[in-house]
């Protein structure tokens, strides 16, 4: 129920956005997202609506603390 | 976007082996609270993988199962009215009310994927939208009840997550050692929202994302907060920050009220459901609907104590024997894919 899945966004328009989910094109309304989104960036949509927005620096940002769990900083 | 998949085989044994050394020399219980969690859990076979004595549960995360006999009886009795349509996610339509479920007859009865889709139906019939969640869900429900839809109306089963953990320890005696909350309801709420449960009740709380190396790093975490200072860590930070997405909590608070709710297996929870608040869109004032607490319960269906993490699928008779399954759910845990126990047939339990 509370699934979200990433997808891109392709393209937004007023409150809606056309956004990809691993080659299929859906339409997601983006009112409740904080920031702006255009083509190219990344979304979390639960139940047809972007709840927030994924950047690539955040995914990397995990990617190098996943790498350096055993030092236990955090 | 497999970017952002954490699944690397070697990262996965290498966490495990450090999960062994860190984890202190007795038993320790973990609370998650929710089934998407449990789907990594169980798809990933990590509580296998896990050292022996770090149990595992799954709290009331399921909001399919927490929602109360007389809500799904309410929208039986709904589906039943000439002139009425009930729109609802699949899974609510299989959930075993007290006499039966809403495919029983199912004349009445769509099956939606949005709340738009069942405000935009195209039919001369009153649309009533039959919604259940928790914040992440009413973050989507909000928009929509707060626009004009003609023949439309909500009767909703909506709820709060930390209300539920806090009653667990305070009300339930619950005896945990910390919980990972739930990823997409604090993308909403903020990762600040457990404060209460850290600092009142001394439980360690991880906020946890939902790829396999997430919910190990998350437990990782916990042990050591277990083990030190009770503390509350924001571990899926790609998607969560402190505060939350404030837009969608404005948005939730404009068209929701903070109220108590019957959660099953828990009971009355102060300020722990949402109600609209545009009480002409609330199908249970507008259809004078006024079934009190309902406590049937199906016979040998352990459901209750698996929502509060006492128990786990396995240890039902009807689980055990095969007499429950998604395709004639005996309790509501069997029904959607956040319910352990529908979690656990597919994926083979454990
Ligand atoms: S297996 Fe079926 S009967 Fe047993 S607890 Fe789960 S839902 Fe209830």
């Amino acid at each position: 129920m509370c699934l979200a899945i990433p997808g891109k966004v392709v393209s937004v328009e007023g409150n809606k956005a056309e956004v990809e989910f691993g080659g299929v094109v859906k339409e997601v309304r983006i009112d409740p997202l904080e920031e702006e989104v255009e083509a190219g960036d990344f979304i979390l949509n639960h139940a047809g609506f972007a709840i927030t927005t994924v950047s690539e620096e955040d995914v990397l940002k995990r990617k190098e603390e996943l790498d350096n769990l055993e030092s236990g900083v955090e | 976007m497999k970017a952002l998949e954490f699944r690397d085989r070697k990262r996965t044994k290498e966490l495990l082996s450090q999960i062994e050394r860190e984890m202190p020399g007795r038993r320790v219980k973990v609370m998650h609270v929710c089934g998407t969690h449990e789907s990594t859990i169980c798809r990933y076979g990590l509580r296998e993988a896990l050292p022996e004595n770090l149990e595992l549960v799954q709290g009331p995360g399921c909001p399919v199962c927490v929602t109360p006999t007389e809500r799904v009886d309410e929208a039986v009795e709904l589906s039943k009215k000439d002139g009425v349509i009930v729109a609802t996610f699949g899974d609510m339509t299989r959930v075993p009310g007290s006499s039966e479920s809403l495919v029983a007859d199912g004349k009445n009865v769509r099956i939606v994927e949005s709340i738009e889709d069942a405000a935009k139906m195209e039919t001369d019939k009153e649309v009533v939208f039959f919604g259940v969640g928790f914040e992440t869900t009413a973050s989507t429900y909000a928009p929509v009840l707060l626009e004009e839809h003609e023949g439309f109306s909500f009767l909703g089963s909506v709820r709060r997550i930390p209300p539920a953990m806090n009653f667990l320890l305070e009300e339930c005696g619950t005896n945990v050692d910390g919980f990972i909350a739930p990823g997409h309801v604090s993308v909403i709420i903020g990762s600040e929202a457990y404060r209460e449960v850290v600092d009142r009740h001394g439980k360690p709380v991880v906020v946890g994302g939902f790829e396999p190396l997430d919910v190990l790093s998350s437990v990782l975490k916990l042990i050591r907060s277990i083990k030190g200072e009770s503390k509350l860590v924001n571990d899926y930070g790609r998607a969560v920050d402190e505060e939350g997405n404030e837009k969608a909590q404005i948005l939730i608070e404009r068209a929701f009220e903070v109220k108590e709710s019957n959660w099953r297996g828990l009971g009355d929870i102060p300020d722990s459901g949402l109600e609209l608040k545009n009480e002409e869109n609330d199908a249970r004032k507008k259809f004078d609907l006024d079934i009190g607490k309902d406590e049937t319960r199906p016979e040998g269906c352990i459901c209750e104590e698996i929502i509060t993490g006492q128990s786990k699928p396995d240890e039902c008779e009807l689980f055990a024997g095969g007499k429950c399954d998604p395709r004639n759910p005996v309790g509501p845990c069997m029904v959607g894919s956040e319910g352990m126990c529908n979690v656990w047939y597919r994926y083979g339990g454990t």
